[in-house]
């Protein structure tokens, strides 16, 4: 049973080296571009661990992601670490506030310890 | 036929008589009506001569002198001593009241028997309220101390002072009434034939006005306003000229310190802009190149799992020990735009033991430095406190302690409670922080005192500005110790 982490990001270069350092290291790795993105693809996964979440998007927001997670019973309890650059309070509730830059050691880390692969 | 001589005569009186505009005279017989009338009484007292001839000369009295019998009074007068003459008022036809001259001589035959009288009215109206304006005029130009009024004849003489020409030139009236108004003016524009050139244009153009320097008695100088107007009487000659200064110096100096310091704002509120704009632009910036950065560490710790080759590694261990740097280096340039922008650094504050912290930093940095030694006693220290910011402190106080510290001797951290607060020591043995250098240790952009190789990999100076910052921001302080004999400790107290 592999665990599956959500990676949603903007940027395309960071998103997909996200994916592959997490690919290398046993996860299966959904990605999405912004928070709408997220939402449709997170009903869909299978055994999904973590959602590791920028908050600066366009489309949807992180902030706004994480309401209409917490409406919606059957995702209610998922684990969401936030990944962000911006200052601003992040929406209650998360796990974790990863502050950009985010270094391959501390992703690694960070997926370890909430998602036993 | 040719007149007799005094018939002649009497005729060109009469002419003269009644061309006369400035007086009215006229007849009276022996009881006071009017027989004659003039041009100039018809001015001066409005009655066109078929509405008046007949009538009383009591007709140009106010009421309240016929009624107390005054022109009776001055008929007798007139009769017994041969004329009246007195200024009183009169009333015109209009109703107008006029102060007059007036003169009632008795008019003999050559017998002496009384013919009637003769009246010589003259209008003195204008000439006394000109009278009475030029005193008030006087009284007030004499009181006025703000203005140099004076007068000057038509060679430019002074003839008048008054006391704000004493206060504004320092001259008093004695020493210089009589003396010519070109001593006011500084000798090149004398020299310069100044003062009879606007003499010249006031005679022509009946007003001078400028702006320029005059000089006082002491010699000192002054920047006035001066106006210089014509007077002429009423034949239009010209009789002298009416000289009015203000002194300006004041306000001259108040509209350049004015001006001055207008400039100065102005140069300070671009100062202010320029500051602000390149902060906020190295805020963006700093916040633009976290992704990327993030990318390529990314990509180095693939690409380091995936090999087995030694010297891939090493390149690549390199290249992640840079973005490292950098990282930090970001962090902190966008921790100071934060606090410049005066939007501080915000914390998010948790309930957390400090003592576990401190732990883990200082396992993080004996990772990083296997052969040196730190010595860390720390109990429990419960706080509510933001953990990643008291990380970034104590890393950033540990790490300075290894670098500038004695090498062959420990680093010490040692917590404990303190009341109200904790209270953390990082210490290191080695050469004292210089004493000069103690007083704005936590300045931003500030550097230790090493070779240049070394201070490259310092970063940028920022380190201790941010730790001293955040402790700011949590309530507390950072404190310095630094001297020979007990090497250098940073205390930092937070409030729990």
């Amino acid at each position: 049973m592999t665990h599956t982490v959500l990676v949603v990001e903007d940027e395309p270069e960071l998103r997909e080296m996200m994916r592959e350092a997490l690919e290398l290291n046993g996860y299966a790795v959904v990605t999405a571009e912004d928070g709408q993105d997220a939402l449709g693809k997170i009903g869909g996964i299978e055994h999904l661990c973590l959602v590791i979440l920028d908050l600066l998007m366009p489309v949807m927001s992180g902030w706004d992601f994480v309401e209409k997670v917490r409406q919606d019973s059957k995702l209610a309890t998922i684990t969401i670490v936030v990944h962000t650059s911006a200052p601003h309070p992040a929406p209650a509730g998360v796990a974790r506030v990863l502050r950009k830059p985010l270094l391959f050691d501390r992703l690694l880390s960070t997926a370890r310890e909430y998602c036993a692969p | 036929m040719a007149q007799p001589p005094e018939r002649e005569s009497e005729d060109r009186f009469r002419l003269l008589v009644e061309s006369v505009r400035d007086y009215a005279i006229f007849i009276l017989d022996e009881s006071g009506h009017i027989r004659t009338w003039n041009a100039g009484a018809e001015r001066i007292k409005g009655y066109k001569a078929d509405e008046i001839i007949g009538k009383h000369f009591s007709t140009f009295y106010p009421p309240e002198d016929v009624a107390a019998g005054k022109t009776d009074r001055e008929l007798e007068v007139a009769t017994r001593e041969g004329r009246f003459e007195e200024e009183g008022w009169r009333v015109r036809k209009d109703g107008s009241r006029m102060w007059a001259s007036v003169t009632i001589t008795a008019l003999r035959n050559p017998d002496g028997s009384l013919v009637g009288f003769g009246k010589v009215t003259r209008d003195l109206s204008e000439r006394r309220t000109a009278e009475e304006a030029a005193q008030r005029f006087q009284l007030l130009v004499e009181s006025v101390k703000d203005y140099a009024i004076f007068i000057l004849d038509p060679a430019g003489n002074i003839r008048t002072w008054n006391s704000g020409a004493e206060r504004i030139k320092g001259y008093k009236a004695g020493e210089i009434i009589g003396k010519h108004f070109s001593i006011f003016y500084p000798p090149e524009d004398v020299a310069a034939g100044k003062t009879e050139r606007e003499l010249e244009i006031v005679t022509r153009e009946g007003r001078f006005e400028e702006e320029g320097w005059r000089i006082r008695k002491d010699g000192s100088r002054m920047w006035a306003n001066v106006t210089i107007t014509a007077l002429r009487n009423a034949e239009g000659t010209l009789v002298g000229f009416a000289k009015v200064t203000q002194d300006l110096t004041q306000r001259r100096a108040a509209d350049e310190t004015a001006r001055a310091l207008a400039s100065e704002r102005a140069a300070l509120a671009e100062k202010t802009r320029v500051q602000e704009f390149q902060e906020r632009f190295l805020a963006i910036l700093g916040h633009d190149l976290r992704n990327p950065l993030s990318s390529i560490d990314m990509g180095a710790g693939i690409l380091r799992q995936r090999s087995t080759d030694p010297a891939t590694i090493r390149v690549l261990d390199r290249m992640h020990v840079s973005a490292l740097r950098m990282s930090r280096m970001i962090e902190q340039i966008l921790d100071l735009t934060r606090v410049r922008l005066a939007s501080g650094i915000e914390l998010a504050r948790a309930p957390m033991d400090l003592g576990d912290a401190l732990t883990r930093v200082v396992d993080e940095l004996r990772t990083a430095h296997p052969s040196r030694t730190i010595d860390l006693s720390a109990p429990p220290l419960p706080g509510h406190w933001d953990r990643d910011r008291l990380e970034q402190v104590f890393s950033n106080l540990v790490g300075n302690a290894l670098f500038y510290g004695d090498r062959n001797r420990p680093v010490t951290v040692q917590g404990r409670m303190a009341g109200r607060f904790v209270s953390v020591d990082v210490h290191n043995e080695g050469p004292p922080i210089p004493a000069e250098l103690q007083a704005t240790i936590f300045d931003p952009f500030r550097r230790g005192t090493h070779d240049k190789r070394e201070s490259k990999t310092a970063g940028l100076g920022l380190g201790l500005y941010i730790s001293n910052e955040l402790a700011i921001a949590h309530g507390g302080t950072i404190e310095l110790r630094s001297n020979s004999t007990e090497g250098t400790t940073f205390q930092v107290n937070l409030p729990r």
